[in-house]
């Protein structure tokens, strides 16, 4: 059974300070998935985890253990990730609006946020479509979309995370989730091609 | 069954196990009945694990010894100064002295007491009281003055207890079981401020 945050906290507040590495094991994954469909890019999402767990650390004294610790820990990430995103200035756009050149309009080019440029075809096709989707969602409704689905909170935790009541986080979750069935809609049809072949693969 | 735009957010709530018990029921009996639900609740379910793919992406091997050395470089807490009595509830540690203090400290002032020798009850108990609040008192505002947002309350707390002493020392014996039990309330009150005290430290 794991041993409850709270008591790894304590542990580490009391002077062991290795007792550390045991929340940034647990939380890493879950704080770099949301960092990058945030942020849209994995070197500067790895960069800014680390330092996420950095303050982290820095604060934990100002924890208060009557709180899950998930939600003060995406609450420091969230802070981090919007400053970023402020002082980047990052525009979203609709990655299926065409792009002004001298010479003429073209279509964007996106990279692949997947860290394995190897992946199966339609899988890496599926995961494209799905994040540059998410990636062109108003920062309203991305934020909850992707703490749930890319970092696996639970409603309540989104709700702490976000200082916001659950009915607001699943009426934004919901509004999300329908604009992206309608931008994915060939990729979930019964008939899809596409789909056919990823269930067969 | 006449045809009906299927309920997406009720679905995935349905999928997500986030309904109440009569909601899921609810679904769960119409599902029976309705082909168009029951196809988009394969639809949906579908979405959700493709929009799953969002937290596919894994932090680098090393992420954890990076962030580790970061960690490392900052000074590690200090454990807070050792209270013998600090892992124990403050509420059964405040009681305990109060009860322990007006039990013996009483006593033994009785005991001692002049006005001992063929005492009855009233007078046993107000020489107990005597011995109690002028102890108290001391202790209060002498602990109190170690601690120095807690020293105005303890200098109010070891005033009231001789008025409470002056006030008892002359009445009957309903007044001084009642000065006796607010002078415990008192040393307990006073006993939970200084452990408060001491775990912010």
């Amino acid at each position: 059974m794991d041993t409850d945050d709270r008591a790894i906290v304590e542990a580490v507040l009391d002077g062991h300070q290795h007792r550390y590495a045991e929340l940034v094991g647990r939380y890493q994954s879950q704080i770099v998935n949301y960092v990058c469909r945030m942020l849209g890019n994995y070197e500067d999402a790895v960069d800014l985890s680390q330092d996420i767990f950095l303050k982290a650390y820095s604060a934990l004294a100002t924890y208060q253990p009557r709180y899950p610790f998930a939600a003060w820990l995406f609450r420091i990430a969230r802070n981090a990730a919007i400053d970023e995103l402020r002082r980047r200035r990052v525009p979203t756009v609709s990655l299926d609006a065409p792009i002004e050149f001298e010479d003429g309009t073209g279509e964007r080019e996106v990279a692949s946020l997947g860290p394995a440029p190897d992946t199966l075809y339609l899988e890496g096709e599926f995961e494209d479509r799905i994040s540059a989707a998410v990636q062109a969602l108003p920062e309203k409704y991305r934020e909850p979309i992707v703490l749930r689905h890319a970092a696996d909170l639970s409603y309540e935790e989104i709700a702490d995370a976000l200082e916001l009541p659950i009915g607001t986080v699943k009426t934004r979750i919901f509004r999300a989730r329908e604009a992206l069935r309608r931008s994915l809609t060939d990729l979930f049809e019964n008939d899809s091609p596409a789909v056919a072949g990823a269930e067969s693969s | 069954m006449s045809e009906h735009r299927p309920d997406y957010d009720r679905l995935s709530a349905y999928i997500e196990g986030a309904l109440s018990p009569d909601g899921t029921r609810w679904i769960e009996l119409h599902l029976e009945k309705c082909e168009s639900c029951r196809d988009a609740l394969e639809r949906e379910t579908q979405f959700l694990e493709r929009v799953s793919s969002l937290r596919n992406i894994e932090p680098p091997p090393d992420f954890i010894e990076a962030v580790m050395a970061r960690v490392a470089q900052q000074p590690a807490f200090q454990p807070p100064a050792e209270v013998p009595w600090r892992k124990v509830a403050g509420w059964s540690v405040g009681l305990a002295a109060s009860l322990v203090a007006v039990l013996g400290l009483g006593a033994w002032v009785a005991i001692s007491s002049d006005a001992v020798a063929g005492a009855n009850a009233t007078g046993l108990l107000s020489s107990a009281i005597t011995g109690l609040a002028e102890i108290s008192s001391f202790v209060i505002s002498t602990v109190g003055s170690f601690l120095s947002p807690a020293m105005a309350l303890a200098r109010a707390g070891g005033t009231i207890v001789l008025r409470l002493f002056d006030l008892a020392r002359n009445s009957g014996l309903a007044v001084q079981l009642g000065v006796l039990l607010a002078t415990v309330t008192l040393n307990y009150v006073f006993t939970r401020m200084v452990l408060n005290y001491q775990r912010r430290q």
